[in-house]
């Protein structure tokens, strides 16, 4: 408990001491848009299956260590994917079986290139 | 892996590498395809949603600032209710709410995140790197005059600065102040003199 407020979590870093700001503006990756669009789709009026709190929630839960290792979007990925299995809306196993099945696609792509 | 960003003595931001990035590429495309299958979205609404995130941009706020600058009903409507005003000019809103902060001459105000990066993505776009940077978030609300020197902006002492510090459902956008003879200026010349810094209060102009 800090002054009787309750922990802070990890993610909550104002006013932590930090070094200098990065003067640094990365390009926005395919990726990243397609994490970000799929997001907002699933939270959007019609489906209404992962809202954004529940994202936030997803990552400012499943550990320090994870959220410090992980990119931001990465942050969001992992966090909605543990939503949607969460909640049965996906299982781990499907998943894993399309992300095998994309990793083969993309070697195979490897050597044609 | 995901690996740190360093430069030299700056705090490390936090980015994927490239098989990193492959490999995200590969899980996003791997859920993006199970959710299909399930009949939740459509391919098409994927590339859909990637367009219109890629549009907004700087013009876009460039657009409600010079507008304010030129329409003081226009600009007594933005500080009431940002959501709304912004709306009038055609612009789609996604946040809850856009509260709209007036620099003067002796006020300025700067806008964070520290939870986690919430922006005015609908009128600016993602946010820069260092916006989501964990040195940006942490620093902001602790020593706003020092992190404005890093941004090269020596805010004078006698000029009252004001943190924002924006939640999911609450995105700030600064009104930053008109150059003093804004009357000679037309709209688009207007607009060119509005950068997405001056929105986020990290640059202040010579207004």
């Amino acid at each position: 408990m800090q002054d009787g407020k309750g922990p802070k979590g990890y993610h909550d870093v104002g006013g932590d001491a930090a070094g200098e700001i990065p003067m640094v503006e990365l390009p926005w990756l395919h990726w990243e848009k397609q994490v970000e669009a799929i997001r907002g789709l699933l939270g959007d009026g019609t489906r209404r299956i992962v809202s954004l709190d529940e994202v936030r929630r997803g990552f400012e839960s499943f550990g320090v260590e994870k959220y410090n290792t992980l990119s931001f979007y990465r942050r969001r990925l992992e966090a909605m994917t543990d939503i949607l299995i969460e909640k049965g809306i996906v299982s781990r196993t499907e998943l894993d079986r399309a992300i095998e099945a994309g990793k083969v696609r993309w070697s195979d792509l490897d050597e044609k290139l | 892996m995901p690996h740190d960003h360093q430069h030299g003595e700056h705090e490390a931001l936090i980015i994927e590498d490239e098989a990193g990035n492959i490999e995200a590429q590969i899980i996003i495309d791997a859920l993006q395809q199970v959710l299909i299958g399930k009949g939740l979205l459509t391919a098409h609404e994927v590339t859909a949603a990637i367009a219109k995130l890629e549009s907004p941009g700087l013009h876009l706020g460039a657009k409600i600032v010079a507008k304010a600058w030129t329409d003081p009903t226009f600009k007594s409507r933005l500080l009431s209710d940002g959501r709304a005003a912004v709306q009038e000019l055609d612009i789609p809103v996604t946040e809850a709410r856009i509260i709209v902060v007036e620099n003067t001459a002796q006020l300025h105000n700067l806008i964070t995140c520290t939870l986690c990066s919430c922006y005015p993505r609908s009128i600016l776009g993602q946010p820069p790197s260092w916006y989501i940077s964990k040195a940006y978030r942490a620093r902001s609300v602790r020593e706003p005059r020092q992190v404005l020197a890093e941004f090269g902006l020596d805010l004078m002492r006698d000029i009252k600065l004001v943190v924002h510090d924006s939640n999911a459902d609450m995105r700030y956008l600064v009104l930053p102040e008109p150059p003093h003879d804004v009357e000679r200026y037309t709209i688009s010349e207007l607009e060119t003199m509005i950068s997405r810094d001056h929105l986020i209060g990290v640059a202040r102009g010579d207004g």
